[in-house]
């Protein structure tokens, strides 16, 4: 797992590449807190998350928890199958919320 | 009404049937609490559906049996062999009051007291006696009798599991989605993920685990199964699984349940919250979340629960109301004469359209071809039924009759799932029944005798059935005493079936027992003994095409093994000429076809008998034996068929080849002729004549026998 990431026209674009599960999860929790908490709006791009644990899983719904705090600052781009199929399986959906909340 | 009052009875005769089952099956199995409630949800639906329709009377009676086993369920009635054998009586005394339900001074009212009054002794001796183990207190419903693990598990029901992983769940390298994904091989799951532990961003660990979730589970998968699948997480989650619907259960005895029910039933909520909230009369959810008893997370679990339960069960309903249609037999067999017909026009239109050479005109024949075969495999795979309900009606008859004779005997049956033509299952349980009467009575001995001939004192008769090509095979065989050929000879001396000096082998005295009037019982029984068993057996195998063949070791059991078609419908025949006229032998029974010139004929010096192979085989001339005018061609044909493990010649002029033959039933005027079973007509319309080979040999047996004792 790597989480890369490029600052764009003042917005900083971070990428999570591979996968992301128990062994990565200090890890990527870590570099995504301290981007997170620097000033500017966010994009994060999960298209690249190869596949997925429920540790996983839970760095997202974390992710999604931080990030509707500052909905103007930062939003998620995209999500890999992989990821989405993870998400499904363990009941929620694309938001990282319960599947049934949150939707229209 | 009359129409739903006839829906009611067919339905009716199908519940006694599946309740006969269930009661043998729970007599070796007791504690099965999933054949209990088989047989309280028939006795249930009967009753239901009989006062709803006019059976006033068959409502009444089965409401006491109903409730004896509605106390079974609640743990407060065991059950025992009188118990099965009162049900089995009632299950009986239902039947006879459906069969004289326009007519009941037939109905013997005095059984019917008789029976009551048995269930009403059971059900005033379990009011009386003390509440048995773990049955404090108001009766447990069955789901919770099966939740704890004592009940078999066969129908589908739904499981809540609630898994709430301890936070240290992933540093011992579990990833629980590995055990949702599980989870899914058992069946359908709707997953409710809860987020409520999730600290603040500033105190989340994450190698710590705070996801917890609802699993609902729609699986026929027993509670071990389940458990299995959290067994080495057992020390690093609290986990609850409780069955809360059973999808086989009635309707009526499933309500769906209301959110208060859910919530207290899940612990989330003690009964005097629900109690107080619905006093306020506003949205319980709502008010309960407002009221800060639980959260809005939770309450959306239970809805989601609430709302699968109803969706399962409704697609369910849905599901077993279209996935099968009961249609009447008449119209089936109305279906299957059509075919036959429609078979006849392809095989002519396919004649005239080889005839004209039209190259479109063949095509369309062969389209129609392909189509009428698709059409008619389809038709006869409707009539097909499998042996199962045939088996399943002879276990009744082999334990009442082993209790009657003082015997002890176990019936095993296997493959009762292979299938076989509706008309042809029908006809086979009175032969089913005389051999089994026989193997009871005779066939198997007394545990006083088994015991000194060193056998288990339990003695075992085995149904098997199995696919043979285009037939289906029976095997009836016992452990019991066999058959000594010495006893056959002498008695077929005695009632004059066999002369005193007749050289016979071991195998053809056992076929003797086939001979009308004969009987190698000791003493007559009025289970079996007067002799007019296995003749009638003989004949009735036989007149379903069938073959039936016996097998005996003395001492150590026999066996009988029935031959049946797979329909009687269509048959694959081979098609034979003399002069002008047509016959067609059942391939089933034919071996081989050999020439025969004047030459070999003038051999035989007049005795029907040829050399093939180094072996002999007798042969009748067809048309000397249905004094066909005319003369025979130089080079004749014998059809050779394997007749009661004998092989016998036809001569017929000449072999046209193998056709499929649709049979037709004769006119009354020919129903003298046994030598013919049917006719067909092909395609080029003329009719040819079934030939029953079996018949047309004992025929001329039976004439030689009498031409012998003339002489």
């Amino acid at each position: 797992m790597s989480v890369v990431n490029e600052i764009i026209d003042g917005c900083n674009r971070v990428r999570i590449v591979g996968a992301l599960s128990i062994w990565e999860a200090a890890a990527t929790w870590s570099d995504l807190n301290s981007l997170l908490s620097a000033p500017g709006p966010v994009e994060i791009d999960l298209t690249a998350v190869e596949s997925c644990d429920g540790a996983g899983v839970q760095i997202l719904c974390q992710l999604h928890k931080l990030l509707a705090q500052r909905p103007e600052q930062g939003h998620v781009t995209g999500i890999s199958n992989g990821l989405s199929q993870a998400m499904r399986l363990a009941g929620l959906n694309a938001d990282g919320l319960p599947a049934g909340q949150g939707e229209a | 009404m009359d129409t739903q009052r006839e829906a009611y009875r067919v339905e009716a005769y199908d519940l006694l049937a599946e309740l006969e089952i269930s009661l043998l099956e729970l007599e070796s199995a007791p504690d099965d609490m999933d054949l209990v409630d088989r047989v309280f949800r028939a006795m249930h639906t009967i009753k239901g559906s009989g006062a709803m329709f006019g059976f006033d009377a068959i409502a009444e009676f089965t409401h006491d049996v109903e409730s004896a086993f509605d106390r079974v369920r609640e743990g407060h009635i065991s059950v025992t062999t009188g118990l099965v054998n009162l049900a089995l009586a009632a299950r009986d005394q239902i039947r006879s009051m459906l069969d004289h339900a326009d007519d009941p001074v037939h109905i013997d009212q005095q059984q019917g007291r008789r029976i009551l009054d048995g269930f009403r002794a059971i059900l005033s001796a379990a009011q009386t006696a003390p509440a048995p183990d773990g049955a404090d207190g108001p009766a447990r419903p069955a789901w919770e009798i099966v939740a704890t693990g004592t009940a078999g598990a066969t129908g589908e029901k739904i499981y809540r599991i609630r898994f709430e992983p301890h936070e240290t769940l992933f540093q011992n390298g579990t990833n629980p989605l590995a055990l949702l994904s599980e989870l899914t091989s058992l069946g359908h799951c709707r997953t409710i993920a809860h987020l409520d532990r999730l600290p603040a961003p500033e105190a989340f660990n994450p190698e710590s685990c705070y996801l917890s979730w609802d699993i609902l589970l729609t699986s026929d998968c027993s509670l071990n199964a389940i458990q299995d699948i959290f067994i080495f997480v057992e020390d690093a989650c609290s986990l609850s699984i409780d069955l809360i619907d059973r999808l086989d259960a009635p309707a009526e005895a499933s309500v769906s349940k209301r959110l208060g029910e859910i919530l207290v039933a899940r612990g989330d909520l003690p009964p005097e919250a629900v109690d107080e909230a619905l006093e306020r009369q506003q949205r319980l959810g709502q008010i309960l979340v407002d009221a800060g008893r639980v959260s809005a997370e939770k309450v959306c679990s239970a809805l989601a629960e609430q709302e699968y339960v109803q969706s399962v069960r409704a697609k369910r309903e849905q599901q077993s109301s279209a996935g099968s249609v009961r249609v009447a037999a008449e119209k089936l067999d109305q279906l299957v004469n059509l075919v036959g017909e429609l078979v006849t026009v392809q095989a002519r239109l396919n004649q005239k359209a080889v005839l004209s050479r039209d190259a479109e005109l063949l095509n369309i024949s062969e389209v129609v071809e392909r189509l009428t075969d698709e059409l008619r495999d389809n038709t006869l795979s409707i009539r097909m039924l499998p042996i199962d309900v045939t088996f399943s009606k002879l276990r009744r008859l082999v334990r009442d009759l082993s209790n009657e004779l003082g015997k002890n005997i176990l019936l095993k049956t296997e493959g009762g799932d292979t299938e076989l033509d509706k008309t042809v299952l029908e006809q086979l349980n009175d032969p089913l029944v005389h051999i089994l009467r026989n193997s009871i009575d005779h066939g198997i001995e007394t545990p006083e005798r088994r015991g000194k001939a060193g056998k288990p004192e339990q003695g075992t008769i085995r149904l098997k059935a199995e696919h043979s090509g285009a037939n289906v095979l029976i095997h009836i065989s016992d452990d019991g005493a066999g058959i000594e050929p010495a006893v056959i000879r002498r008695k077929a001396i005695e009632k004059g079936l066999l002369s005193a000096d007749a050289e016979r082998s071991d195998k053809e005295l056992l076929q003797l027992i086939f001979l009308p009037g004969f009987s190698t019982a000791e003493a007559v029984t009025n289970v079996s003994g007067r002799g007019v068993g296995m003749d009638v057996v003989k004949r009735s195998i036989e007149s379903l095409r069938g073959a039936i063949e016996l097998n005996s070791q003395p001492g150590k059991g026999t066996t009988i093994t029935l031959k049946l078609p797979l329909t009687l419908a269509i048959i694959d025949g081979l098609l034979v000429e003399i002069d002008s006229d047509k016959f067609v032998l059942p391939l089933s029974s034919i071996e081989e076809c050999v020439e025969l010139s004047r030459e070999d004929l003038k051999k035989t010096h007049g005795r029907n008998i040829l050399n093939i192979r180094n072996q002999i085989v007798p042969f009748v001339p067809l048309r000397e034996r249905f004094a066909i005018a005319g003369d025979a061609p130089n080079f004749e044909q014998v059809v050779i068929n394997e007749v009661n493990g004998r092989r016998v010649g036809i001569v017929v002029d000449r072999v046209i080849g193998e056709h499929q033959i649709v049979i037709k039933t004769m006119n009354a005027l020919y129903k003298n002729v046994p030598e013919v079973s049917g006719a067909t007509i092909l395609g080029d319309g003329t009719v040819a004549l079934i030939l029953d080979v079996q018949k047309l040999l004992s025929g001329i047996q039976e004439e030689n026998l009498e031409a012998e004792s003339e002489r």
